[in-house]
């Protein structure tokens, strides 16, 4: 076994492989940063140049590149409202109003200080106990995989503050969203009119682009008054002293576990992660007051989270053969073209794949601390020019992004109206991130029921008999929504008493 | 604003030159081929490991892949079907869109919206099963039979072929079964491992690999990979199923270019390199001429349609 | 009679789509599943939980008090919409190349930002770069001008 590992490191540190995790990381940080074009994109990009390459500098690639994605969407996230990538959702949340008061580089230290930690905690629980707890993931049938999505739907609730009502009917809305084209268990089509473009359904991203993107692009431009734009001014990347960062060392830690066991458990992605991660931080934070209007809690709870998964959903990959996400899907494919068999037996006949895997992961997470702060000054040189450009420049992008994925007319269209209806529950306070909340964890969460009652023959009450690990994640749900919902009751009940804050005024 | 002008009308002078093109001198500029699934499977893989090489070696224009993924794989069957028959626009498919959904739904386009090409590579179907169930095939329909709603198959969704497969092997031996769909055969795995789903008629390459059991192959010989595992012809059925992937253009386009193509592919059975790719895939090559491939499409129509109309399978 | 806010108009007019589809979701003849939980199980539930929360904003939005809307730049909003909805609309059936051009020129000049001098090699070193970057480099097919396919 020690010899395989010494294979690994030198396959490794060949100056190809370097080359490769290098290239690869910095590829995935510009499109992670870029809103519209996600994690997928950069994958699918990186495909052709890996069928030239050996197996270790091509699974290298592939892995610098999902890395660099997902951090990389924390930047537009902060910067610009955007999130780059649906994972980096939740970094909006927190991040853009730090930017918004002046702290954009503060926000970036943070962002690229808690990808890197979460990155490099989850390579070592992948290392230390990958084959085991990909063990324990073979526990999640249908009926967990419905309550730890359930679960993660409480996110809502935690960032509804201004209205509760209206941010969990966007909530809902998203995932009534999903549900329009192909019944995923009947195959019937559902509320598609007849039309048949409706029959795939809306695309996700082009729905995030236009509801985060569009509607920012479109606000920005209401706000545009005598040439003057609200300027986010900022110089690079900066980080908070080390006594900030030590007061939420347990917060990094919980996030990055849970982002790792997130990204083990098949079904669920960086996303998933991010908003229970953020959902956990406000509920047991000292500071969760402050979520939400930029408290560097958020941050770290959400990015800390994201990137853990990607050590996460290597374990039942390599362990198993399972990819845990469309990213892992299409690298264990790339290892099938290389003429490595992935499956339960990878580690038994080709153990030097798997530690070259790991390792090259580490890499990546050390490259990216680096290339995190060259892109930050990069992007900040970038962002200085006038805003009418930036922002024709940002819809040009993003209109190819979406265009790009599904490679159809009809989810341009979808981007537009969504980004009009985003700026118009803006302008009634009514939160837009459930709405991508809702879509991003709505096919799992009917999938998941359906399937659970399917093999229950439709006995409901089954599902809390005999699933110990889904019980006690409907009692943690349970404990995640009753905090917001009775801190908003006091809310209501305080303003109805007259001793409101003053009326909103309307941004 | 005549400096814009003036710059718009060089660039397209500029583009002019550039122009459209004839059977005659085709390819004149880049082919698309499309698949109608997302990146990284194995119909996207031998689109892009096997016949976009091929077709820049032999014509030395650039080939692009263009994923149109969705409806379960109805929306890039149906670009395709709609787009000019002209040679630039191909399909990579497997079987589904073609001769299966377009009996399952109405879809703006039908089986003969397709002029079949070249026939890639095919996997015949196996019976894999969960190492609980029993070894052999009669024992376990025994135990189905007395059992009912006891197994549990899985599918990479409803009206796919491991879907319709398994409905006929069910009706034909009068077992009760309950189906769980996943999307993907990955999940399809994942369920096996974790023990909900014991069922899955898929390619062979599943076997090894999640460390699962074959009961049967739906062909008419015995795997050469699987020597144990006995054919569909031996325990006396006359069901055979395989995925199949396969190139194809919109009807009407000219038959000069579609022997163009057909040349330009027909040799990739021969090559070592493929023979090594495609077999990686747990599938394998099948020469066919174009007509004997159209007939074979035709036939693969038939087979379907009859299992359809015979267990009533209607999705809206 | 409770104030004509927005909120109330917006909440009213949620209320009747999700009215409307859960109405749809019961004339649909629908394939009668396995365990009675058909198609139309779930989007019902949440169809009837989107009613009761449509209910709600509205019950909040009259009991709230009002918005104070800052001044809005009406013009620059609507330009930003009606250029952005051509450009989705009118790129797959064009072509990319004159869509982002025009686009680069009008969207800042309609927002205020007129200097040619910097938006004419903008627009066209963008353009440009971008449809080459990602027909050449990245492989990904953009939308083609049609009489030149």
């Amino acid at each position: 076994m020690d010899q395989a590992i010494l294979e690994a490191f030198a396959q490794t540190t060949s100056w190809m492989c370097l080359l490769c995790i290098f290239v690869g990381t910095l590829w995935g940080i510009i499109v992670g940063a870029l809103p519209g074009l996600g994690s997928v994109l950069a994958i699918t990009i990186c495909l052709p140049f890996t069928y030239a390459l050996d197996p270790a500098s091509a699974i290298a690639l592939l892995l610098g590149c999902y890395c660099g994605s997902v951090y990389g969407g924390c930047i537009s996230a902060i910067l610009i409202n955007t999130p780059g990538t649906p994972q980096s959702a939740a970094t909006c949340f927190d991040g853009f109003p730090m930017a918004q008061q002046g702290k954009a580089d503060l926000a970036l230290g943070w962002a690229t200080g808690s990808s890197v930690f979460g990155g490099l905690l989850s390579c070592i629980v992948l290392i230390v106990c990958g084959p085991q707890l990909a063990k324990f993931a073979l526990n999640f049938g249908p009926v967990e995989t419905f309550a730890l999505i359930l679960m993660a739907l409480t996110c809502i609730a935690s960032i509804s503050k201004g209205s509760m009502p209206a941010g969990l009917l966007s909530g809902v809305l998203g995932l009534f969203l999903v549900t329009v084209g192909m019944d995923p268990v009947s195959g019937n089509m559902r509320f598609t009119f007849g039309y048949f473009k409706l029959s795939g359904g809306f695309e996700l991203i082009a729905v995030v682009v236009g509801v985060f993107a569009l509607t920012e692009v479109f606000a920005r431009a209401a706000e545009f008054l005598n040439n003057k734009a609200p300027q986010v001014a900022y110089s690079g990347m900066r980080f908070a002293p080390w006594h900030e960062w030590k007061i939420r060392i347990g917060l990094l830690l919980k996030s990055s576990i849970i982002g790792s066991v997130v990204g083990i458990l098949p079904g669920t992605g960086a996303a998933t992660a991010a908003f229970i991660s953020y959902a956990e931080a406000k509920r047991s934070s000292p500071r969760s007051a402050g979520m939400g209007q930029g408290e560097p809690d958020g941050l770290v709870a959400s990015e800390a989270a994201n990137n853990a998964v990607t050590g996460g959903a290597l374990v039942p990959s390599l362990a198993l053969g399972l990819p845990g996400d469309a990213v892992t899907a299409v690298m264990l494919a790339t290892l099938v073209l290389h003429g490595i068999t992935p499956g339960v037996r990878l580690m038994i006949d080709n153990p030097v794949a798997v530690y070259s895997a790991f390792i090259a992961l580490i890499i990546a997470n050390i490259l990216m601390f680096f290339q995190g702060f060259a892109v930050a000054k990069f992007f900040a040189r970038f962002l200085r020019i006038p805003e009418p450009l930036l922002m024709g420049m940002v819809v040009i992008l993003c209109l190819l992004g979406t265009y790009g994925i599904r490679n159809s007319a009809f989810d341009l269209v979808v981007t537009l109206v969504f980004g009009i209806f985003g700026y118009i529950l803006r302008v009634f306070g009514m939160p837009v991130a459930p709405l991508v909340i809702g879509m991003v964890l709505g096919t799992q969460l009917e999938l998941s029921l359906r399937q659970g009652l399917l093999l229950s023959d439709g006995n409901f009450w089954a599902f809390f008999n005999g699933h110990p690990i889904a019980l006690a994640l409907f009692a943690m749900t349970a404990v995640l929504l009753c905090l917001p919902l009775i801190r908003y009751g006091l809310e209501r009940r305080r303003a109805a008493l007259g001793q409101a804050a003053p009326p909103e005024v309307e941004e | 604003m005549k400096k814009t002008f003036s710059v718009l009308a060089c660039i397209m002078a500029l583009f002019l030159c550039v122009s459209g093109a004839s059977a005659a001198n085709w390819p004149a500029k880049n082919i698309t081929v499309l698949v109608p699934l997302a990146a990284g499977g194995n119909t996207d893989g031998l689109a892009r490991g096997l016949i976009v090489p091929a077709l820049e070696k032999a014509f030395g224009v650039k080939a692009l892949v263009k994923n149109v993924p969705g409806g379960a794989l109805t929306l890039g069957a149906a670009e395709v079907a709609n787009s000019k028959p002209d040679g630039y626009t191909l399909m990579v498919a497997p079987l589904g869109p073609v001769v299966l959904q377009t009996q399952l739904r109405t879809l703006p386009y039908g089986k003969d919206a397709f002029a079949p090409i070249y026939f890639i590579a095919n996997s015949p179907s196996f019976l894999i099963a969960t190492k609980d169930v029993p070894s052999s095939f009669d024992a376990m329909i025994a135990d189905a039979k007395a059992n009912p709603g006891k197994y549990v198959y899985g599918s990479t969704g409803p009206g796919t072929v491991p879907h319709i497969n398994l409905i006929a092997l069910c009706k034909q031996y009068g077992v009760e079964m309950k189906h769980v769909p996943d999307r993907s055969g990955a999940e399809v795995m994942k369920s096996m491992a974790s023990g909900t789903t014991h069922f899955f008629a898929d390619a062979g390459m599943y076997i090894p690999r999640y460390d699962l059991q074959g009961l049967v192959i739906f062909s008419d010989e015995r795997h050469p990979d699987f020597p144990n595992i006995p054919s569909a012809k031996e325990i006396g059925s006359d069901q055979r199923f395989s995925v199949w992937n396969a190139l194809y253009a919109p009807a009407g386009t000219p038959a000069e270019i579609l022997d163009k193509i057909y040349d330009a592919c027909k040799d990739l059975s021969k090559d070592p390199e493929a023979q090594k790719f495609v077999s990686g895939m747990g599938a394998h090559f099948i020469d066919m001429t174009r007509a004997e491939f159209t007939d074979f499409v035709n036939a693969e129509y038939d087979k379907f349609g009859g299992i359809i109309k015979e267990a009533g399978i209607k999705l809206e | 009679m409770p104030k004509i806010t927005g909120r109330l108009l917006f909440s009213v007019v949620m209320f009747s789509i999700g009215a409307f589809l859960l109405a749809y979701s019961y004339t649909t003849a629908n394939v009668a599943a396995a365990a009675q939980f058909g198609p139309q199980f779930f989007p019902r539930i949440l169809l009837w939980t989107w009613l009761v929360l449509a209910l709600a904003m509205m019950a909040e939005s009259i009991l709230l008090k009002g918005r104070k809307y800052k001044e809005q730049n009406w013009k620059g909003l609507f330009a930003s919409i009606g250029l952005t909805a051509l450009a989705c609309t009118l790129m797959p059936i064009v072509g990319f190349l004159p869509i982002s051009l025009t686009f680069m020129l009008a969207y800042p000049w309609a927002l205020g930002y007129r200097r040619s001098t910097v938006l004419i090699p903008l627009s066209i070193i963008f353009s440009f770069a971008t449809w080459y970057i990602f027909n050449e480099i990245l492989l990904i097919p953009l939308p083609e001008i049609p009489w030149l396919a």
